[in-house]
């Protein structure tokens, strides 16, 4: 089932098309990576979606609402952190995270009660009487999530969520997501420029220019825009006969100062080259394509799909 | 309305928690008193007293005693008039860091409307400014009494009371609709100085209206500034104008306290404070529409 659903989508600021015309959907309970370089849309649609800016054009439908006309009842059940923090430095972990679960709509007993269950689950409880302002980073982030969670919704938004911070602390913030995510089901959707966070995405949507470059899971994208490398190692005599076999098969061999590196497709069409070659090299790796080639290739290179 | 409430703890919490913004609040307080004390104290103690010393058989040491009492009086009223401006303004500061550090859009992805949150924004600025002046009203009677004044009657602190509110409400709105012009914290606080100087003089606090020339005089009188100080004057100052100007003629008591702010004159008529407050609110209820409006356009242009 959809939670989000995107028909054309489309945000204008005068002559410049931030968002244009853009469609996609995300399934209930899935983690959405939402990929592209600074300046292409991520922050707008973040923005249309979550009703703080309204579209020009286009419809949207979330958890099941729609995009303009449910405004309400769309903010109440999605939970956005920001890329920068929002929580008040003079007030205390308690303090903001109550106020922010009153805002949200929940009573002071029920924001008490959600305080209590997250506390638990971000490990707050040591800095609940603390002021925000004295916290480290990485237990910021943490709280800012807390904030975003404590009216309980379905869709948690996170707007390049790590941003600045340092690699332990990123890893932390990240698990966490992880661990909520496969604890209560809840849907993510995720706008980064982090490769490695976006790996983990069922899904992803790169984005570029206000346009949808492509989608689908990394494997796919992986497949589609990150070729995979063959590593041979063999002895120097034996390179000029395993170069001859697989210009023969139509692969374009490198010499390396190991022995020899080639393009392959996929992965899978690794194994017919390598069985050719098997009797001539000493040993062998298959270089599989990451997610920064992918970043590289689709979303640097822009090529929209319509 | 829970939300509502929740916003105006948020920031009026903000305003007290922060050192420097009570501070600065009250600068312009400290400014009133050290010019008071060091510069023009003894100026206006000495026009009260030369007055009094045209008319034979007065006990001159009583008469100095009651001057100083009056001067220090008035200048209470200054005080309580002007913290309304600087704490709205400096609460409002709150406003303008979540405008400009994108906080804002953390509070505008809640389930709650602009227009709460707008107003939310003003009735904080209200209840500090409030709580603020209502303090500086306490302190100063405390002060005032402990150098031989009259403790105010219930009736008096009832109606100092409603005008703080009234008062509070003007500027809160006031500087709420002003918020709009300053993009950056820097502008807002450059703002915040001006502003706090400008209504020292345009209340006649720093210098009474009676030693400005006719026509500045007249234009003060256009401004509402000067009529929430007439306001608070009029009460504060009661007691001991009839005290220190006892067997002197109505005529010379009432050139006296349009000469000082106390009573305003307006086309021949006096200002009553009921006139005051009428004034004020009308003031703060203008802002206020253009706060709303302002608040909305902004809604629709922002990115």
């Amino acid at each position: 089932m959809d939670i989000i659903r995107t028909e054309g989508l489309t945000k204008k600021y005068g002559s410049f098309t931030a968002v244009d015309g853009i469609s996609f959907t995300v399934e209930k309970g899935t983690l959405a990576g939402f990929l592209g370089v600074n300046g292409a849309g991520k922050s707008t649609t973040v923005n249309m979606l979550s009703t703080l800016i309204e579209p020009d054009g286009g419809t949207a439908e979330i958890c099941g609402m729609q995009l303009g006309k449910d405004n309400g009842e769309i903010r109440r059940r999605i939970g956005i952190v920001y890329q920068q923090n929002c929580l008040d430095d003079i007030l205390t972990v308690r303090e903001n995270l109550i106020c922010r679960g009153v805002l949200h709509g929940a009573s002071k007993k029920k924001a008490a009660e959600s305080l209590e269950r997250l506390s638990g689950i971000l490990t707050l409880d040591d800095i609940l009487g603390k002021r925000y302002g004295t916290l480290s980073g990485g237990q910021k982030r943490r709280c800012e999530i807390a904030a975003a969670l404590m009216h309980t919704p379905e869709i948690l938004f996170l707007d390049e969520p790590t941003t600045g911070l340092d690699p332990a602390t990123r890893k932390d913030v990240w698990k966490t997501v992880e661990d909520l995510r496969k604890n209560t089901g809840m849907t993510v959707f995720l706008t980064t420029h982090y490769m490695e966070e976006a790996a983990a995405a069922g899904k992803i949507i790169i984005i570029g220019k206000g346009r949808i470059i492509d989608s689908g899971t990394p494997f796919e994208l992986k497949e589609k825009y990150a070729s995979d490398h063959v590593r041979i190692f063999c002895k120097p005599e034996a390179v000029g006969r395993i170069s001859y076999k697989l210009a023969g098969m139509g692969f374009a061999p490198e010499r390396t100062d190991l022995g020899l590196d080639f393009p392959v497709p996929s992965t899978i069409e690794a194994i017919e080259p390598l069985n050719e070659v098997r009797a001539l090299a000493d040993g062998f790796e298959v270089l599989q394509g990451t997610m920064d080639d992918v970043f590289l290739n689709a979303a640097g290179g822009v090529s929209p799909e319509k | 309305m829970q939300q509502f409430f929740e916003l105006v703890k948020r920031n009026v919490r903000l305003y007290l928690r922060d050192r420097g913004a009570v501070f600065f609040s009250l600068l312009s307080m400290l400014i009133v008193i050290g010019l008071m004390l060091f510069f023009l104290g003894d100026m206006n103690i000495e026009a009260i007293t030369d007055i009094l010393g045209k008319f034979p058989g007065r006990d001159a040491a009583a008469d100095e005693e009651n001057a100083k009492l009056l001067v220090l009086m008035w200048t209470s009223a200054g005080i309580v008039s002007i913290n309304a401006v600087t704490v709205s303004f400096a609460s409002l500061s709150a406003m303008i860091k979540d405008r400009t550090t994108g906080k804002i859009n953390s509070i505008y992805s809640a389930p709650v409307s602009r227009f709460t949150i707008s107003a939310a924004y003003i009735c904080s600025a209200w209840v500090s400014s409030v709580i603020m002046c209502t303090a500086a009203l306490v302190i100063s009677e405390i002060y005032c009494v402990s150098q031989g004044a009259e403790a105010f009657s219930v009736t008096a602190h009832l109606q100092l009371l409603g005008m703080i509110a009234v008062n509070s409400f003007a500027y809160s709105s006031l500087m709420y609709f002003a918020s709009f012009l300053a993009k950056t914290e820097g502008a807002w606080s450059g703002f915040g100085t001006v502003a706090g100087t400008l209504v020292g003089f345009l209340g006649g606090i720093y210098l009474p209206i009676g030693a400005l020339a006719e026509s500045i005089g007249n234009g003060l009188k256009c401004t509402p500034i000067i009529y929430g100080a007439s306001m608070f004057r009029q009460i504060m100052t009661e007691d001991m104008l009839s005290r220190t100007f006892d067997g002197i003629s109505a005529d010379i008591i009432g050139e006296y306290s349009e000469a000082m702010g106390i009573t305003l004159t307006v086309f021949d008529n006096n200002v009553s404070c009921a006139a005051d407050i009428v004034i004020l609110l009308v003031f703060g209820g203008l802002f206020l529409v253009f706060g709303a409006l302002v608040t909305e356009h902004s809604r629709k242009t922002d990115r």
